[in-house]
């Protein structure tokens, strides 16, 4: 599998250089906010402000720089679709399990990457703001990069599953606004049951009773959330090898050597929602 | 990888799509020849060659390559075999160096050295992206790494539509070479019959899904062949000896496909040599019988 491995990685590299420099910007930018506080004009604003702006940097160096991670992912389906890398590849001699197997590698590969050295920078952030590097941050990135390879496994499975990159792009996006959404509509029933007709103070005790719920999850059952996101990502792993497997016409079959008539975006919109007939 | 005779084998393959039917195909691919796999555009090549490859699935039929059943086979059949496409399938953002370091993996018999010499020989730079390659360019790079790999199988789906004379006839020459030790077999899917005449051992035309002529090249270019004659004498001729005729204000030329018997039944008619392309035209209009 290195040469699948390799090829992924060497296709998205641009990507990963973008995604270096912007890092290495922002954690400078917040490296000298420090500089600048402890050394510079920023201690004219006062102690409560310099404290303040320290306080923002550190977590914004730890916690913002770490949604970079985000650009790490490798998900090359809709070039191998346009260039028919897909149609090459199923000549190749690697099973479905080795071929998208690759896939999942090689994003372990970069997102761990890209937080082993997130976490490294981490301990230089806390070595320059004088702040101890506490277990729960390794633990939160460790669940946000979990979390952004289930979403990347997500849309993986979608690309194998419907073929037609736009077609997936348009159920991971419409799964994601569903779940985002019904979280919302949750939220707003649970709070119009707790505090009907807008009370304030019953409003503010729901919050609190929510953030404490919250806080209370984490403290005893965060754990959870990494064995969960390991679970999905498993699940959708042999989806997908499953959904790979399917001949290249399962579905719409092709007209050979012939132009598809073209579509209305309504057409396109019936089509995408109606998916692949298997 | 048992003896085989054949390269491949197919029978009675047959794939249904809506308004297309690839109907009952069958013909061999002799292990160390090449056959030329002929017919219009939609006629059913490159449904024909995605089903050997596995690209997709026949609803039935059979097909071995290299005696295996492609449907059971070990995924490691492939080792040996190459396949060349239309248009190039590697990353516009590779280049020649990146794709030796990936098809190194993917294959065990690659040789880097043996691919830079083909490039060296096609005159490719080895660190410009493929983006910026030429169709011509990028049909040798294709043909560069199919043969890079020691495979027993080359399987070609019009790989040398598009491409100048001079380059056509350089990659013919290095075919040629590839068969010599009569190991290797190639599988060629093509409607420019000139090239295929020049190379191929045998031929196989298709239309519309249907098999129509299957055997040596040299046999059916020795049966086949085109009465010409004028509108009075072709009348004489029963239809039933005919391909089909073209009929034009300055004659007739009729298509035979069994030219020493229609020699000695009409033999007043001169029945000239034909050429794959003609025999093309005239079994694509043989439902019309008369054409123009």
């Amino acid at each position: 599998m290195k040469g699948l491995i390799f090829k992924d990685i060497y296709i998205s590299r641009k990507r990963f250089y973008i995604g270096t420099a912007i890092y290495l910007s922002w954690l400078m930018m917040c490296i000298l906010v420090k500089l600048s506080a402890a050394h510079g004009n920023l201690r004219l604003l006062g102690d409560e402000v310099v404290k303040h702006v320290e306080n923002v940097t550190f977590y914004v160096a730890l916690f913002g720089l770490m949604m970079d991670i985000a650009g790490f992912v490798v998900n090359n389906a809709e070039s191998d679709k346009t260039t028919r890398w897909d149609i090459y590849r199923r000549t190749i001699p690697y099973t479905e399990k080795q071929i998208v197997g690759s896939v999942y590698l090689s994003n372990a590969i970069t997102i761990g990457s890209a937080l082993a050295v997130h976490t490294f920078f981490s301990l230089v952030v806390c070595a320059v703001f004088g702040e101890d590097f506490k277990p729960w941050f390794f633990f939160t990135f460790l669940s946000f990069g979990l979390f952004i390879y289930l979403i990347n496994s997500f849309n993986l499975f979608c690309q194998y599953r419907f073929r037609d990159p736009k077609k997936a792009k348009l159920v991971y996006t419409a799964v994601l606004f569903a779940i985002y959404f019904g979280t919302c509509v949750a939220l707003s029933t649970a709070l119009a049951a707790s505090a009907p007709g807008d009370d304030p103070v019953k409003t503010e005790q729901f919050l609190k009773d929510t953030g404490k719920s919250f806080i209370s999850f984490l403290k005893n059952y965060a754990w959870t959330i990494p064995v969960i996101c390991m679970i999905l990502i498993a699940v959708l792993f042999f989806a997908s090898v499953k959904a790979y497997a399917r001949p290249a016409d399962s579905g719409k079959p092709p007209i050979e050597n012939e132009e598809k008539p073209k579509k209305t975006f309504f057409g396109k919109l019936k089509t995408a929602a109606e998916g692949d007939d298997n | 990888m048992s003896d085989y005779e054949n390269a491949i084998e197919i029978k009675n393959l047959t794939k249904h799509y809506d308004g297309f039917t690839l109907d009952n195909i069958s013909f061999n691919v002799p292990k160390g020849s090449i056959m030329g796999f002929i017919g219009q555009n939609g006629a059913g090549k490159s449904t024909t060659i995605n089903t050997i490859l596995n690209i997709i699935k026949a609803d039935s039929g059979e097909i071995l390559v290299f005696g295996q059943d492609t449907r059971t086979a070990d995924v490691r059949i492939k080792q040996d075999i190459a396949a060349v496409f239309d248009e190039l399938p590697f990353h516009e953002q590779l280049n020649a160096k990146a794709l030796d370091k990936i098809l190194r993996h993917f294959f065990n018999g690659w040789s880097s050295e043996v691919f830079f010499k083909y490039l060296e020989r096609f005159q490719l730079p080895t660190k410009k992206k493929f983006g910026q390659f030429s169709k011509g360019m990028k049909m040798k790079l294709q043909i560069a790494a199919a043969l890079s790999h020691n495979a027993k199988l080359l399987i070609m789906d019009e790989a040398t539509t598009g491409l100048d004379p001079v380059v056509r006839s350089e990659i013919l020459d290095i075919f040629l070479e590839y068969l010599q030790d009569e190991e290797h077999s190639i599988l060629m899917s093509s409607h420019i019959t000139s090239d295929l005449e020049k190379i191929a051992d045998s031929v196989t035309f298709i239309d519309r899904g249907k098999l129509l002529i299957t055997g040596y090249k040299d046999e059916i270019l020795e049966n086949h062949g085109v009465i010409k004659c004028s509108k009075s004498d072709y009348q004489n001729i029963e239809k039933g000896d005919i391909i089909s005729a073209r009929v034009s204000d300055f004659g007739v030329e009729a298509m035979v496909s069994n030219r020493q018997a229609v020699s000695a039944k009409y033999s007043g008619l001169v029945i000239d040599p034909t050429t794959l392309e003609e025999i093309m035209l005239f079994y694509v209009n043989r439902e019309k019988k008369e054409w123009c």
